[in-house]
Formats: C-alpha cells, sequence, structure tokens
C-alpha cells in the first residue's frame, strides 16, 4: 500500500504550475523600443515604405526557397486566433510527371486581387479593398450568402457553419500598419514568404507558371518566384483526385422552384391571352405558381448563414448580380399578386388592366431568371460559361413552367380548360423535357483529366454518378409521362380525364426531380480549376 | 441602432473575435483574447532540434505558443508542431485515471489501485519465472530525470534485468559508430556549423522535411554552400540540392567508400590530422582501394562522373561538414556506414574547425538524454555497464547499496521481442512509447503484446495502438505539464517546465515512477529524488570527469538564462564565466579514446536481408511523410490544424513506369505486398521515387505492417528502410 498523503502529495505537485514562479517573465516591457524582437529577422522581408498611389501590397512567394514546412499555416492559425483546424494558408505541391523528378510545394493565401472577385460579387459589400490594396472581409456585414465562395477562383473565403459567415486573410493588415510582418512572412523559416509593393498595372497579367485558376478572372496580386520550370510535365499532386464541390442543397431547391414558378406563371399568361383559358384559371395557376416562388425564397433563405440580415442584400444592387436577382424576386411576389387580383377585372382593373399587370409580372419574373444566370455567369468559372448556364436555366424555366401548367390544370379540373391546350402542353413538356437533357449528354464525356469538361466528366463518372443516374431516370419518367399524358389528352379530351391527371402530376414530380438533380450536379460537378491542393 | 449601422457594420461581435493587439514580452501583436499576462520558455517535446517556444500564459492559464526568437537553436521560428505543441496536450483524448482490462474493457481505478495491480503483476511474474521474466521499453520522449528514475527504480529498485527504449530505433547506431571512432557517443558540431561549411554533405537526411528548423539555419549560410544531398529519393532536400546523389538503397556504404578511394587518389588527405589525431588510416587506405569508380558506379547505380564531381567538391571545400540520419542509421549495416561518412571527416581533417564534422542528426527530443541517463544501454552518465568504478560512484552518488546494481545492461528492444516471442519475457512495462505501430514487421509484435500475461502502459492517452493491448494503463503528464531537461542533436541541455495543470489525474512519469516504487516497497531508495530538479543534481555529479560533465552547470535556472547548455560544462568551464552561445567538440583534435586518437573503421558491405526478387521486385523505403506528424502520430493526430496538412490515407509514392509495368493507376487503390503482409494503398505516381522503389510514410500505421525484421548486428538498430514488396492493382472482390 502507498500512503494515500503520497498519492496526495504528487497530485498536489502536478497541478501547481513551476513555469509561473520560476521560469516565466511577468512583465510585457522586457524590449522597451516596442519593436518585437522577430523585427530582426524579418525587417527584409518588407517594403520600405507603403504602396504610393498606382500601388499595392502582395504576398511574394519564392518557390525556390519554400521547402514545404507549412509552418505559415500553423502559424496563420495560431497568431490570428482562427478556430481549431482553420487557417488562411493553404499549402499544395506539384510534381514531376514524366523523367522530371521534382516536388514543388506552393503556399497560397488570399491574393489580394486588384479586381476582387469576392468584393465585386458581394451583395451586401461585406468586402473592402483598402488603399494599400488589401482586400479585408467585413465579418458582422456578411449575411453568410457564400456567393463569394464561388466568385474567388482560389477558394479563399471559407464559410463557417458556426458563425453563419465567411471569413478570410487581411494580410494581417493592422500587423503591416505597425511595421510588423504578417503572420506567415514572420513564421517562414526559409524567408519564402514576403510583402512586397507591386504596381497595379502589372497584376494579375502574367500567368502563373503552373497548373492554376487562370488569373485574367481577378488579377490576382500575389507574385511567385521560381527558377524551375513548373509548366512542363509538372501537375497538381491531387490531379486525379476528384473532390466535388459544395452542393448547395437550399440553392438547388431554390433556382428549380424559382424557374418552376415563373415559367408556369408565363405559360399561364400566355395562355390566358390568347384565350386558351379563363381568367380564373389563370388566377389560380398564378397564386399556385407565388405560393412555389415564396417556398423557393425560403429556401434561399435557409441558404443564409445570417437570414435575419438578409436585407442587407439591396445594397450591393450596382454590382452584384446576387442582389440584383434577390430584389428582382422580391418584386415578383407582389407584382403576382397584383396580376392575380386584376383578372377577371376584379380591383383594381378600372386602372390596370390584367394584361399589362401580367406583362409587368412576367417580365420582373424573366429578369429574375435572367438574373439567376447572370449569378452564376460572373463569377468567370469555366464550367458555368454563359450558353451553359442561359440553356439550362432557360429549358428547366420553360419544362417545368409547361408541366407545372399541365398539372395545375389537371388537378384543377378547370371545365372551362380550352380542349386541346392539355395535349399540347404535354407534349410540349415532353419534348422541353428531353431537350433539358441534352447538355448532360456531352457534361460526361472527358477533355482530358486537366481540363475543366474533363473534371466535370470526372466528377460525374465518379462521386456524383448516382446524381447523374437520378437526374437522367427521372428525365426518361418524365418525358414518357408527359408524352402518354399527351396521347391520353388528343384534341378534344378535357383535360381532367381520369388518368391523365396523374399522368401530368407525375410527370411533373418526375421533372422536378431530374432538375433538382441536374442542379446538384451543376453546382457539385463544376470542375474550373484550382489552386495545387494536397494528398488527402 | 441608426439604418445605416443596420444596413452596413464594419465593426461588432465577429470582428473583435479576430482583433489583434500587442502582446508585449518583444512578440508583437497577437489574438487580443488570449494577450498574455506572463510567457515561459521551453523546449519543444517532438524532435531533437530542440527548439525553443514561448508559452504564452493569461492569468496562469497557457493559451497560445510561439518561437523563442532569442534562442540560439531556431531564432523564433518553428515547425507545424512545434507551433501546434498545446493542442494535443488539450485534447479531449487524454487518458485522465489509472485504467484496468476487466472483461476485455479498459476501467477506471484508482492510482492505489493501479500501482497494486502493477506490483501483483509483476511481482507475481518475478517470483514464478525469475527475474528475466520482465522487462521495460523506454523513450527518447521524457525528460532525462523521468528516464533515469525509470531506468534507477526498475533496475536497482525492483530487480529488473531487461529495460531498453525506442532509441534503439533511430539512434542506436549512431551511438555505437561514435564509440568506436571517438570513444565516446559525441556529436561533434554546433548548429552553427550548418552556416560555416562551404561544402554540407546530407547522408539519409530529408532534413527540410525531419529538421525543418536545421534547414533553416542551412538556408542561412552566407557561403553560397554546395550542398550534397545523397538519398535513393528527390526529397524536398535534393529539391534544393546542387548535386543529388540518387544512390540506390542501401548502396551508400560502397559510395563512401568509393569517395574515400578517389579522395585517396586525389591527394586530398589531410596528413597532418591524420597523422596527429587518427589510428588506422593505412588499413582504410588498402581497404578503399578495391572500391575504384567503375564498381561502385555499378554497385550504386551513381555514374562515375557524379563520383568524381563529389569527391572533387569535398576535397576542394574550405570546410566540409557531413549529416547523417535515418536513412543510414535504419540500416542493416548503419554502424559501418556511420563511420564510412566519420572516415571521410577524419581523412580531410574536417572535424574540429567550424562548419566541419561527421555529425549524426538525432531523432527524438531527449534521445541523447536518454543515451546518457536511461540506464539501459549504458549505467547512468554514461558508465559502462560491469565497470566497477562507475558502479561505486552510481551507488554512492544515489545513496543505494552497490549490490543493487546489477553487473549487465540486459537486453536489447529487439532480443526482448524475440524473449516474449520463445515465452521467457511475460511482463512488459511500456512508457511512452508506441510499439504495436512503430516496431519493425509490427503484425507479429502485437501477436506477441496479446501473448504477454502482464502489459503496462504509460502514456498521455488511453487509446495508442499499444495500449488498445495493455492490461493496466497508466495516465501521464505530457509536455509542458512537468518539468525536466531535454538534451538536444547539439549536446545542448534545455528546460521543460509545468505550464498547465495536467487533465484529472494524470501524474508526471516521474510521480508514478515515485509511486510504483513506494508501492513495490523500495520507496525508501528513492526518497532522494524529491523532485526532476533534485534528480538532475544526482546525474550532473553522475557526469563528473565523463566527456559529456555538466558539473558546471548550476541548475534548471541557469540552462534557462543561457538559453539552453552544451555538453560538456564541467565545473572547471565555469570557474571561467559563462559558456559561449555555441560550442563544438575536438577543436584541440584530441577524443575521448583512451590514446586521443580518433578511429578509422572499415568493413566489408553486407547483403541485405531481403533482396528484391522476381515475386517482390520492388524496395519499399520508409521515412517522415509531412513535417506536421511525429512518429506515430499519438499526439498530432489529436489537433485539427496538423490534420490539415498531412494526408489521411495510405499513400504509396511509385514511379509512373513502375506503376504502369504494375497495372497500377494513379490515385487508384493498390494493395502493396510484402511477405509479412498486405497493405491497401492510394497511388501517388511521382518520378521523384527512383524506378524499382517505392516509398511510404512511417506515420502511417500500415506501414510497419510490411517492413521486414533485420537489424544492425552492431548496434541491434532495425532497418527500417529495405524490405521486398510488389504492388497491384485490386481484386475485383477487394474493391
Amino acid at each position: 500500500m502507498i500512503p494515500t498523503t503520497l498519492i496526495d502529495d504528487f497530485l498536489a505537485a502536478q497541478s501547481t504550475l513551476t513555469a509561473v514562479d520560476r521560469f516565466a517573465s511577468a512583465d510585457p516591457t522586457t524590449d522597451s523600443s516596442g519593436v518585437p524582437a522577430q523585427a530582426r529577422w524579418y525587417r527584409d522581408l518588407m517594403p520600405a515604405s507603403p504602396p504610393g498611389p498606382g500601388q499595392q501590397y502582395a504576398f511574394r512567394v519564392d518557390l525556390d526557397a519554400c521547402s514545404g514546412c507549412k509552418a505559415c499555416v500553423t502559424a496563420c492559425h495560431s497568431l490570428n486566433g482562427l478556430d481549431e483546424g482553420e487557417s488562411w494558408r493553404t499549402v499544395g505541391a506539384l510534381v514531376g510527371t514524366g523523367d522530371n523528378a521534382l516536388v514543388q510545394s506552393v503556399t497560397t493565401g488570399c491574393h489580394h486581387c486588384a479586381d476582387p472577385g469576392c468584393l465585386s460579387g458581394c451583395p451586401v459589400d461585406a468586402y473592402v479593398k483598402d488603399d494599400n490594396g488589401i482586400v479585408r472581409h467585413l465579418d458582422d456585414q456578411c449575411i453568410g450568402c457564400s456567393y463569394c465562395t464561388l466568385t474567388c477562383p482560389y477558394e479563399v473565403p471559407r464559410f463557417d457553419d458556426a458563425r453563419g459567415i465567411v471569413r478570410k486573410c487581411d494580410m494581417c493588415h493592422d500587423r503591416l500598419a505597425v511595421g510588423e510582418a504578417p503572420a506567415c512572412v514572420q513564421a517562414c523559416p526559409t524567408e519564402a514568404i514576403s510583402i512586397v509593393t507591386v504596381d497595379l498595372d502589372d497584376v494579375g497579367t502574367d500567368d502563373w507558371g503552373f497548373a492554376a485558376p487562370p488569373p485574367e478572372a481577378t488579377r490576382p496580386a500575389t507574385v511567385f518566384a521560381s527558377s524551375r520550370d513548373l509548366a512542363t510535365d509538372v501537375a497538381p499532386v491531387d490531379r486525379h483526385t476528384v473532390t466535388p464541390r459544395h452542393a448547395h442543397p437550399p440553392l438547388v431547391v431554390m433556382l428549380v422552384l424559382t424557374q418552376l414558378s415563373i415559367g408556369a406563371f408565363v405559360v399561364l399568361e400566355v395562355l390566358r391571352a390568347s384565350g386558351a383559358i379563363s381568367g380564373t384559371s389563370a388566377g389560380l395557376g398564378s397564386v399556385a405558381a407565388l405560393a412555389t416562388t415564396v417556398v423557393a425564397l425560403l429556401a434561399s433563405l435557409a441558404h443564409l448563414g445570417r437570414p435575419q440580415y438578409a436585407f442587407r442584400a439591396v445594397i450591393g444592387l450596382r454590382h452584384s448580380w446576387l442582389s440584383r436577382e434577390i430584389v428582382a424576386f422580391g418584386m415578383f411576389a407582389p407584382l403576382g399578386v397584383l396580376h392575380a387580383a386584376t383578372i377577371d377585372g376584379r380591383w383594381p382593373a378600372s386602372v390596370l388592366p390584367a394584361g399589362l399587370t401580367g406583362a409587368a409580372a412576367s417580365g420582373v419574373g424573366l429578369l429574375a431568371v435572367a438574373a439567376s444566370v447572370m449569378v452564376y455567369v460572373r463569377t468567370g468559372r469555366e464550367g458555368w460559361g454563359a450558353t451553359e448556364v442561359t440553356t439550362r436555366f432557360a429549358l428547366t424555366t420553360a419544362a417545368l413552367g409547361t408541366l407545372a401548367v399541365l398539372g395545375v390544370l389537371a388537378v384543377g379540373a378547370w371545365t372551362d380548360a380550352a380542349a386541346g391546350a392539355g395535349h399540347r402542353l404535354a407534349a410540349l413538356g415532353a419534348g422541353l423535357v428531353l431537350a433539358s437533357l441534352v447538355p448532360d449528354l456531352w457534361a460526361g464525356r472527358s477533355g482530358g483529366e486537366a481540363t475543366t469538361r474533363g473534371r466535370t466528366a470526372a466528377l460525374r463518372r465518379g462521386p456524383l454518378h448516382g446524381v447523374v443516374q437520378v437526374r437522367v431516370g427521372f428525365g426518361l419518367l418524365a418525358a414518357l409521362l408527359a408524352a402518354s399524358a399527351a396521347v391520353v389528352l388528343d384534341d378534344a379530351a378535357p383535360i381532367d380525364a381520369g388518368p391523365s391527371v396523374v399522368l401530368a402530376l407525375g410527370a411533373l414530380v418526375a421533372a422536378v426531380v431530374t432538375e433538382l438533380a441536374g442542379r446538384w450536379c451543376f453546382f457539385a460537378a463544376e470542375g474550373s480549376p484550382r489552386m495545387p491542393g494536397a494528398l488527402s | 441602432m441608426n439604418l445605416r449601422d443596420l444596413l452596413h457594420r464594419d465593426d461588432g461581435p465577429l470582428t473583435r473575435e479576430l482583433r489583434r493587439a500587442p502582446a508585449g514580452f518583444g512578440i508583437g501583436q497577437v489574438p487580443a483574447d488570449r494577450a498574455p499576462t506572463q510567457v515561459a520558455r521551453m523546449i519543444c517535446g517532438y524532435c531533437s532540434t530542440g527548439c525553443s517556444l514561448d508559452v504564452h500564459l493569461k492569468d496562469g492559464r497557457a493559451v497560445n505558443v510561439t518561437p523563442t526568437t532569442d534562442h540560439p537553436v531556431n531564432l523564433g521560428m518553428a515547425c507545424p508542431k512545434g507551433w501546434e505543441s498545446l493542442a494535443p496536450m488539450e485534447s479531449p483524448d487524454r487518458a485522465t485515471t489509472p485504467m484496468v482490462r476487466r472483461g476485455g474493457r479498459l476501467v477506471p481505478v484508482s492510482w492505489q489501485q493501479a500501482a497494486t495491480t502493477f506490483v501483483d503483476g509483476f511481482r507475481g511474474l518475478m517470483d514464478q519465472h525469475g527475474p528475466d521474466s520482465v522487462a521495460f521499453l523506454s523513450t527518447g520522449q521524457i525528460p532525462s530525470e523521468e528516464m533515469a528514475l525509470l531506468g534507477a527504480v526498475a533496475k536497482f529498485g525492483m530487480g529488473f534485468r531487461h529495460g531498453d527504449g525506442n532509441t534503439r530505433q533511430c539512434m542506436a547506431t549512431a551511438v555505437v559508430a561514435y564509440k568506436q571512432a571517438f570513444g565516446f557517443d559525441s556529436p561533434p558540431y554546433t548548429y552553427e556549423d550548418f552556416e560555416a561549411s562551404d561544402v554540407v554533405v546530407l547522408v539519409g537526411s530529408n532534413l527540410a522535411v525531419a529538421h525543418p528548423i536545421m534547414w533553416e539555419r542551412l538556408q542561412r549560410n552566407p557561403n553560397d554552400p554546395a550542398v550534397i544531398v545523397v538519398d535513393p529519393r528527390r526529397t524536398e532536400t535534393a529539391m534544393a540540392a546542387t548535386q543529388h546523389v540518387a544512390v540506390r538503397p542501401k548502396g551508400d556504404l560502397d559510395l563512401l567508400y568509393g569517395i574515400g578511394h578517389l579522395l585517396v587518389e586525389m591527394g586530398a588527405v589531410d596528413h597532418d590530422f591524420v597523422a596527429a589525431h587518427t589510428v588506422g588510416f593505412d588499413d582504410y587506405v588498402a581497404h578503399v582501394a578495391d572500391w575504384t569508380p567503375q564498381r561502385v558506379a555499378a554497385a550504386t547505380g551513381v555514374r562515375e562522373a557524379d563520383l568524381r564531381r563529389l569527391a572533387t567538391t569535398i576535397a576542394a571545400g574550405r570546410a566540409v561538414s557531413f549529416w547523417w540520419t535515418m536513412g543510414v542509421n535504419q540500416s542493416h549495416q548503419g554502424v559501418r556506414t556511420a563511420q564510412a561518412i566519420i572516415d571521410l571527416a577524419l581523412l580531410t581533417g574536417n572535424i574540429g574547425r567550424p562548419g566541419t564534422g561527421a555529425n549524426s542528426i538525432t531523432g527524438q527530443c531527449n534521445a541523447m538524454g536518454s543515451r546518457l541517463f536511461s540506464n539501459t544501454t549504458a549505467m547512468l552518465g554514461g558508465h559502462p555497464w560491469g565497470d566497477a568504478h562507475g558502479r561505486d560512484r552510481v551507488a554512492t552518488t544515489l545513496g543505494i547499496p552497490a549490490e543493487s546494481i546489477p553487473m549487465d545492461g540486459g537486453l536489447a528492444y529487439d532480443q526482448i521481442v524475440e524473449q516474449v516471442a520463445a515465452g521467457r519475457i511475460r511482463g512488459l512495462w511500456v512508457v511512452a512509447t508506441n510499439g504495436a505501430h512503430s516496431w519493425i514487421g509490427q503484425r507479429g509484435f502485437r501477436d506477441l503484446l496479446d501473448r504477454l500475461d502482464f502489459l503496462v502502459v504509460q502514456d498521455l492517452y488511453a487509446d495508442t495502438e499499444t495500449a488498445k493491448h495493455a492490461d493496466l494503463v497508466l495516465p501521464a503528464a505530457g509536455w509542458g505539464e512537468k518539468e525536466g531537461t531535454f538534451i538536444n542533436s547539439e549536446r545542448r541541455l534545455g528546460i521543460q517546465s509545468r505550464v498547465r495543470a495536467a487533465p484529472g489525474e494524470a501524474l508526471a512519469d516521474f510521480w508514478i515512477f515515485r509511486l510504483l516504487a513506494q508501492a513495490w516497497g523500495c520507496g525508501d531508495m528513492f526518497e532522494r529524488w524529491t523532485s526532476p530538479e533534485a534528480a538532475f543534481g544526482f546525474l550532473r555529479e553522475l557526469t563528473r570527469g565523463q566527456p559529456c560533465d555538466i558539473t558546471g552547470i548550476r541548475d534548471y535556472a541557469h540552462i534557462d538564462a543561457e538559453r539552453g547548455i552544451q555538453w560538456p560544462w564541467t565545473t572547471a568551464d565555469a570557474a571561467a564565466g559563462e559558456p559561449a552561445r555555441e560550442r563544438r567538440l575536438f577543436a584541440d583534435g584530441v577524443f575521448p579514446t583512451a590514446d586521443g586518437r580518433a578511429r578509422f573503421v572499415v568493413d566489408d558491405p553486407r547483403p541485405v536481408a531481403e533482396p528484391t526478387r522476381d515475386s517482390r521486385p520492388l524496395v519499399l523505403l520508409t521515412g517522415r511523410g509531412s513535417t506536421s506528424q511525429w512518429h506515430t502520430q499519438t499526439r498530432t493526430r489529436r489537433s485539427a490544424t496538423l490534420a490539415l496538412l498531412a494526408p489521411t490515407d495510405t499513400w504509396v509514392e511509385i514511379h509512373p513506369d513502375d506503376a504502369r509495368d504494375h497495372g497500377v493507376t494513379a490515385d487508384a487503390p493498390c494493395m502493396v505486398v510484402s511477405s509479412r503482409g498486405s497493405v491497401r494503398a492510394r497511388a501517388l505516381l511521382t518520378s521523384t521515387v527512383q524506378r524499382g522503389c517505392v516509398f511510404m510514410s512511417m506515420h502511417d500505421e500500415a506501414t510497419n505492417v510490411l517492413t521486414m525484421p533485420s537489424f544492425d548486428p552492431h548496434s541491434r538498430q532495425p532497418s527500417y528502410k529495405h524490405a521486398a514488396v510488389t504492388v497491384r492493382p485490386l481484386d475485383h472482390y477487394e474493391t
């Protein structure tokens, strides 16, 4: 037996802190100059004077000196008080793929671009570019829309679930302001990272020199210097690793449902104006479409990290397509309500003819869809070219709008529906659903492993294979059901004829599923280039 | 709040979370909510570089770590592991109470019960099967005072005959090489030598990844040095070399003899030095005469022109330093290879001057402490077992009867493993090491752990690969939770101190050893060990007159004030003032051998234990895979930030042509197969690995399933870097 006092003594001894008594310095003014001791090592890694007019600060990375130790990553984490597992620097690697035996680490932080994608896209002006060129994120202004994670080609802003905002590198601007080096510069044992001033005219004009997102889009300021050929037979070490991007499920729902409702609204309005259906049908259909819009907008709120500040989105109207999209959808809803109220001569038909309100709501709705298109086109991502996005969104709007109207009219069992409208809607819907699958036909075909198309193809064949199968399977099912409905609903048949209701609704549901799967792939399989990554 | 603020806010709680503020203490800005009220210096607890870290304390709590600027080792730098020193300590995975295995599960018990279990377990075995039936496995990761107390309690108090350390896996080769060549285990250098050389030769060392801060020192060399890297792989270090000698695996001994041959041939011998300070030169010349460039080129795969270029560079060097690490030490002929490096330094007179030396870079933070004070391969203070004089000194200094000190040192790690396999060792006490991950040919080792009657694991966590087999787990305090000294690669003593409370009932190993001694009934013998600093007093006294004499060191405060003190620092040295910041050995050309001369040692190369063959045509190389992982990852895997920096999957690096020949595709899973087992890994196709080789990270638990248990006959160090394997695509049922 051990005397219990001995155990207690040892436990007590264990809990005192010797360093505090004996070896700790409790005098913060050990260096009265106020200049950090480390300054003697990093002084030469800083510009002699701040940037002048037409200049900005930039990181400069001497790739020859970088040994890949990654101290920059941990120093950024520790010296900036970031969360466990959070750092604003990442280190990837390039390796030789042929006879050139080569390994080269690439450390990247924020590039503090001359034309920052994060800033121009932000709907709430949560980014500022200071006079010295540093791009800062205003954490308390952020509503957590994550749009900057799409407009930045370099995956610099990272969304933080707990706080509902993104955070990013600020080049330790307040350190720089007092002559201290940023954390990564201070911590690099081989002095591979430094701060330089660069002329804005020279920024982002040169190719990186290795596989990376093309610099033209945002004109990143970082300078990578290397004496080695990092372009020939050299590739990112993670080039074969296919990691789907974030699928943003609330945005998937929002995009599909807004396009459905606006498509439906426009189709109804065309049918009403042409006299194919009565005003009552169109009014009730409009309400159904508007209800879908509301659901879609609620889904988009769920996408926000801090939905309580969603109203701030109006302030980016002058430059942000996301702001414009939000405002346009915001206007579509009341205009649609107004239109429903004017139909059939109800108030305020005396002042506003239904044709005018219908055209206004349809126009704003279509503009909103166009804004959605621009939201993605403006990211500059190779996988989201104008033709690609426009085609996809337009086909979704048309196909779902048509099938939704078919479904609404079938369920509504409105006897005044003109004979023949159901037949034509079903046939058109079947065709449009098939058409919407066409872009998928070539999306799955490889264009070489190092291309955007190749990465998309690899993602669709690999981790997203199941989603692609849902997309194609439900698309074909929707087309089949709609075509069957078209057969049942010949020119003379009433639209509510028994089996046609089931077929029409089935076609609508299947079409919604195929479009949801399609939009999921739209985000997750986007294959534009990234900075070199690491092994995972 | 007005409308403008509601619409646009550039300040608020989220912004304030990331506010930075001046720390004071000469540190610069830090996160405002972690601005320190005190700062304590201590040595990092991972590798042997011995970087000093400033621990930031806020109201008595350790809140952050930055590297110490004013320290001769690291000049304000640290690698990711050092920066993240606190995270593994704060992990919720820490063991907080002793635990005993009951019904297959570890259940918490009191220290009283744990100590009783310990005594019953080991004493029962010793009573029934004799003192040879138990052994301990120690470590290079705990302070010297603790490993000394472990060695003393186990061997002098409890009567253990066998005990070895995990330093057998990293430094045994260098120890034997130095002992035979210099007369004492004496790495001669100081880190300043990296900066003072004009030729730097790195053999089997990926310095940039394994010792990033030593690499920093080399990068600060103002002489635009020639950097020669001898390594089968084109590592980050080789990338930065002026000459990369991509030697065939285990071709290094042939290469070094071939270089010696050329140096003799070109008249690059420093005859004055050789004549005055060495023995065995003629035998050396006769030996290397056979290593003609033609023969060496055939044996190593290095072209004759490259051999000549290498020799010419060394011959032309004003200050040539030779450095080696695990590529040499972890070899079936490591001792002779290390000595072939020493031979080159002696031959060219590159020793004792700034920028020179035959320099073994150490592995663990206190491997050097283990070499001097663990009471395993030598008695405390480096006195050989069986030396009557040394035995008396140990007995007198510790105040214990000389009869309690055994006459021999017992078995080495691999021999202990053999005895477990033979059923003769039945109880094992494992302290701060993780053999179930790190031992060569790991599967066999794990089977043996389950065969033991009694396994005690003393560690920070109860979930290490070894602890999973334990009958008793003792929760230990870790870095920053205890006191003591480490000795780094350049012989510099540095201090550890308590800057945070250990979780729960975890205790410093020092207190655990005292408790167990008390429970065993030999507590009286160790009552003088009242604190680590008191123990330091004994250890210091035991070095008096030894080459590692540190009797001039006053106390811990002295070490701290001097930013570490390199051995030797004798009473006589101390009388003349304070130590210089950097000191090297052998400036006078006098070596600690009986005649004061260094020895040339040569031998014939031996074949590898497992040559490649048709069914296993590839050589498996192992080594450090990243700067952010430490050994078996017992600690580093607890840090989410370090986890960002290293792969989580098992990877195998393979040359694209070999991959093609074996039907293995990039990034696809494949099987790596040796005669010990198979491992599923993802293939990284890269020409940094030469044809005929594959590389896997030592930090991956799977790697040692494949390695081939073979040992250097002189040092008994395992040869981790040569096993015959093949790779193949997965069969359809394996996918």
